[in-house]
């Protein structure tokens, strides 16, 4: 064990560097708060006359509430459909040999190697033709596909790692395969499952380009699209933007606060093993 | 089990709420950056209460695209496959449209609107092959837009020409500070980093190209954009922005002078009223005094569903009273002549001194290099490509231009004419 | 390592239950996904314009051909690796260093990990934003804080550097979850054994760490090879490609051809060549680098 003394220094060095490498959050929050004009040229690192005007404006203008809702749903959506599918997916991988399976995760890797830009209008005509289109449905889907090819990778190391001894001793008790999975082998992976989950959600909040492609009602904006608007034809509203980042980031941030310890321990187990 | 769930959860999903109304028999899509706007948004909402009171049973369905992504969703809209049915479309993409075929021929629909003979100059820019493909919705000249505060604290006058610009501008950094006249050099935004660049190669006299042959290295073109890079090397503009920030500085009243639409002067409006009655519009003082000429255009493309309710929506924008609102209310020049009356003249003195220099000076439509029109966002970026190392402090603008020249001309060669 | 050969299912059932297990996530990845590299694929043997109204013409390789004769997509090509092998070591480097003192034991440990994901958890957009105007030359903080006077993104030999920098600082917690987790999993017996042993800090760094590491390295190094790659929306933000094509990756220029010069053919072309590429690396990677994996 470490004495004390030793430790604080590190507590020091730490924040030191988190903080240092956190400069540019830290600078758009200032930027949504300061009265300082963003044209002066020796910008004072701390907010001058701090106020949340720009808080207070975007949301008696924008309706942030929506965008806030709809982000969400489509967060929580991606989540609770991307998560059986992956499961499913990495515990096959990991257990079965099959050509399918080889070919399968070949494609897996394939889908990360292709430019967003060309897949824009193929998804685009995709999501019209099957009524998905201008539905958040429709961007939990989209944003799904782009996110089970990094849940699958990783969660496959978990399984990897439970032993198949525990497979057969279940299935030697009469467990059929549902129930192994369900039963047996899905509590030791629930780590896992935690971590990938907030890479998912994290993925489908701060989603940005097909959001913008695949909806258009505003009644469907998500926060992303909310954002971007700030930026208008003529101007950009600077101190509003940065308020409406700030908003944005929050909610992820306090849901990693919350569930960071199970992110890390998760991830112990199963990637590990490669 | 687990998959009978899943697929439930799927469904349910793909079934969730929307907020788009279809009570109505007929829908008119009319997608627009400008419904969110203060001023512009209602504008256009009225005309749409007005027409759908006039149309029972068909409905206009806004809807709202942030500006900076309004040109790439309407793209992928049609390269889906689909289309809306009134599209208003910046003046930049109307060469490229026309010429692929993707907007429907207005000349039968035109035939009978009796607003026709009114429509400016600038609705040439939608003219192809002898027919018409758009109607101009706005077309505002880019002009000379000065902080008259600024230059009597320096002590001088409006310039009218470059060297006079030039000392004026240094005299307003001496006496107040303040960058003496902002452009865009941000080359991150093509467009933005080449609009001052024809604004000054067209006002000496030169231009990137003349009938279809690259002319970058015209001994014109180089000098006004020779003169325009004083101001850069003097450190009388501010690097490395464009337009929206080098307005946002104006309006702080840290530059004097911009060559900008009057958009930048309804800016001033709303975000320091106390400056308006200080801001004024003038010529630019080049040479030729060109103005580049920017705006937008009511197109119907092609694949629209409701071809004739799109007109006569649009033709509800262009009566004369809807025309003179646009004036009046926006201080931006509606696609055919308004009067000023008297009252705005008085209001808005910088208007009239606008629709002076629309009226005289209009140049640089759909921002494309003279012959290659529907390769506009080509030859913009090899000419910003170009003109980056100038401003990078790399090279110098002969140089650079130079180098512009030949690319122009071997790509030039390629194309298929 | 876990062995796989043997399961307790006669092998059709298997093949089965394998399947109906894999096939949800790959019909969803194989549409949304799949579909379009396959129909990509078929653009990039025609001259098909963005937008048309009648079936493109066939035009066999000459997209291809007519790219890979032209310097500025080897030069593009050239740049993506610089941007992408820059972007990986950084990120990993920095990840790791991140992670190393994560893993040391002092109070407040576990708010410190929750506050260095932020880069990662911020919305791009608002990010590059932040940075944009962070960089500025007259009135960005960077500038006034280093007292330099730097074109960061209008200089064109700073931009490749800066666009670098800035999508390291936005990649790296990945690196930095995926390392600590890799350090937890290394044996505390390992290192009282090399402590008896006499073993100074860095040795045991050298000997026990970086070995331990190997495993998550590889499936880590992979992981932020393929994002870099593909990466579009921070340097378009930045400098969008510029300035004179410093920092033009083969993803600016698909987006370029596609959407600005409405040249869907062949920038279906060059997108199908960085997805060449990309496999090429990656099966060089694993080729060397993954020799252990079954």
């Amino acid at each position: 064990m470490r004495r004390p003394k030793g430790s604080i220094a590190v507590l020091v060095v730490a924040v030191i560097v988190v903080f240092a490498l956190n400069f540019p959050v830290y600078w758009m929050f200032v930027q949504s708060i300061t009265a300082e004009s963003m044209f002066t040229e020796r910008p004072s690192l701390l907010p001058k006359d701090p106020s949340l005007n720009a808080f207070k404006r975007i949301c008696e203008a924008k309706p942030i509430g929506q965008w806030f809702v709809n982000t969400l749903i489509v967060a929580v959506g991606t989540v609770a459909l991307s998560m059986p599918l992956a499961a499913g997916a990495a515990f096959s991988l990991s257990r079965y040999k099959t050509t399918l399976n080889s070919v399968t995760g070949l494609a897996i890797l394939g889908t990360q190697m292709l430019s967003a830009s060309l897949l824009a209008i193929p998804i685009y005509v995709l999501f019209r033709r099957t009524g998905l289109h201008d539905k958040l449905g429709g961007l939990i889907v989209a944003n799904t596909a782009f996110t089970l090819p990094m849940s699958i990778w990783v969660l496959k190391g978990f399984f990897d790692a439970i032993p198949k001894e525990l497979d057969e001793a279940a299935m030697i008790d009469g467990c059929t395969v549902g129930q192994m999975i369900w039963q047996v082998i899905m509590p030791l992976v629930l780590p896992g499952m935690v971590a990938v989950s907030i890479f998912a959600f994290i993925l489908a909040w701060d989603e940005f380009f097909f959001a913008r492609t695949l909806v258009s009602s505003q009644g469907n904006w998500v926060l992303s699209v909310g954002l971007s608007s700030f930026r208008e034809e003529f101007t950009i509203n600077w101190s509003d933007m940065m308020a409406a980042a700030v908003l944005f980031t929050i909610p992820p941030i306090v849901l990693f606060m919350f569930i960071q310890k199970h992110l890390v321990s998760g991830l112990t187990g199963g990637a590990v093993k490669g | 089990m687990k998959r009978m769930m899943m697929a439930t959860l799927l469904i349910a999903l793909v079934m969730a709420p929307i907020g788009v109304a279809s009570g109505a028999n007929k829908q008119i899509q009319f997608p627009s950056w400008m419904w969110g706007e203060a001023g512009t948004g209602d504008w256009f909402k009225d005309g749409v209460a007005l027409y759908e009171s006039q149309n029972p049973g068909v409905k206009v369905v806004p809807a709202l695209v942030p500006a900076g992504q309004y040109e790439e969703k309407l793209l992928i809209d049609m390269a889906g496959g689909g289309a809306p049915d009134l599209a208003p479309v910046f003046t930049n993409m109307m060469p490229k449209l026309m010429r692929m075929g993707l907007l429907e021929p207005l000349d039968d629909y035109l035939a009978k609107a009796d607003w026709k003979s009114n429509l400016l100059p600038v609705q040439k820019v939608a003219q192809y092959n002898g027919k018409t493909y758009g109607v101009v919705l706005t077309a505002s000249p880019n002009g000379l837009i000065y902080n008259k505060k600024l230059l009597d604290k320096a002590g001088v006058a409006v310039p009218t020409t470059p060297e006079e610009m030039l000392v004026a501008a240094r005299k307003v950094k001496q006496a107040t500070g303040a960058f003496g006249y902002g452009f865009a050099t941000r080359t991150a935004d093509v467009l933005e980093a080449y609009i001052p660049l024809m604004q000054w190669a067209i006002g000496f006299g030169g231009d990137f190209s003349k009938d279809g042959v690259p002319t970058a290295n015209n001994p014109k073109t180089i000098e006004g954009l020779e003169f325009l890079k004083r101001f850069f090397d003097e450190g009388l503009t501010p690097k490395g922005l464009d337009g929206p920030m080098l307005r946002k500085m104006f309006v702080e009243e840290k530059i004097a002078m911009l060559i900008d639409g009057p958009w930048a002067i309804t800016y001033v409006k709303e975000a320091a009223p106390d400056l308006y009655e200080y801001v004024g519009f003038a010529a630019p003082p080049t040479p030729t005094h060109a103005a580049i000429t920017g705006g937008a255009f009511y197109t119907i493309p092609v694949r629209a569903k409701h071809k004739q309710e799109a007109f006569a929506l649009l033709s509800v924008y262009n009566q004369p009273e809807w025309q003179s609102r646009w004036l009046e209310d926006l201080l931006q020049i509606p696609g055919q002549n308004a009067e000023i009356s008297p009252k705005l003249a008085k209001e808005h003195p910088w208007i009239e001194g606008m629709v002076d220099v629309a009226a005289k000076y209009p140049a640089g439509f759909g921002y494309s290099a003279p012959g290659f029109e529907e390769y506009a966002g080509e030859v913009q970026r090899m000419v910003v490509d170009g003109i980056a190392s100038v401003w990078g402090g790399r090279t110098t603008v002969e140089a650079a231009m130079n180098d512009v020249q030949q690319k122009m001309v071997k790509w030039a060669a390629t194309l298929k004419r | 390592m876990v062995s796989r050969m043997r399961t307790a299912l006669p092998n059709t059932a298997v093949n089965r239950v394998s399947a109906a297990l894999i096939l949800p996530a790959a019909i969803v990845m194989g549409a949304v996904v799949i579909y379009p590299i396959l129909t990509t694929i078929g653009l990039s043997l025609t001259d098909a314009p963005l937008i048309s109204l009648s079936p493109p013409s066939f035009a066999g390789l000459s997209n291809y051909a007519e790219w890979l004769s032209n310097p500025d997509f080897w030069r593009s090509l050239w740049i993506t690796l610089i941007y992408t092998f820059g972007v990986t070591i950084g990120s990993y480097a920095i990840g790791l260093f991140t992670a190393l003192l994560l893993n040391l034991d002092f109070p407040g440990r576990a708010i410190l990990r929750g506050l260095v994901l932020l880069p990662w958890a911020i919305p791009e957009v608002a990010a590059v934003m932040t940075w944009n105007w962070m960089l500025d030359y007259q009135f960005g903080i960077v500038n006034s804080l280093l007292g330099s006077q730097v074109g960061w993104v209008t200089d064109s030999a700073m931009a490749l550097w800066t666009v670098t920098i800035v999508t390291i600082w936005k990649q790296f917690p990945l690196a930095t979850v995926v390392l600590l987790a890799g350090l937890q999993a290394i044996p505390r017996e390992l290192y009282e054994a090399a402590n008896v042993d006499g073993a100074s800090r860095l040795q045991q760094f050298v000997h026990v760490t970086l070995p331990g590491l190997k495993p998550v390295n590889s499936v880590l190094v992979m992981m932020l090879i393929l994002y870099t790659f593909k990466r579009i929306s921070i340097i378009y933000l930045l400098t969008g490609g510029g300035p004179a094509k410093a920092t033009e990756i083969l993803p600016v220029i698909t987006y370029l051809e596609a959407f600005k010069y409405f040249r869907l053919g062949s920038a279906s072309a060059v997108g199908i060549l960085a997805l060449g590429f990309t496999l090429v690396i990656t099966l060089v990677y694993s080729r060397v680098f993954l020799r252990e994996e079954a």
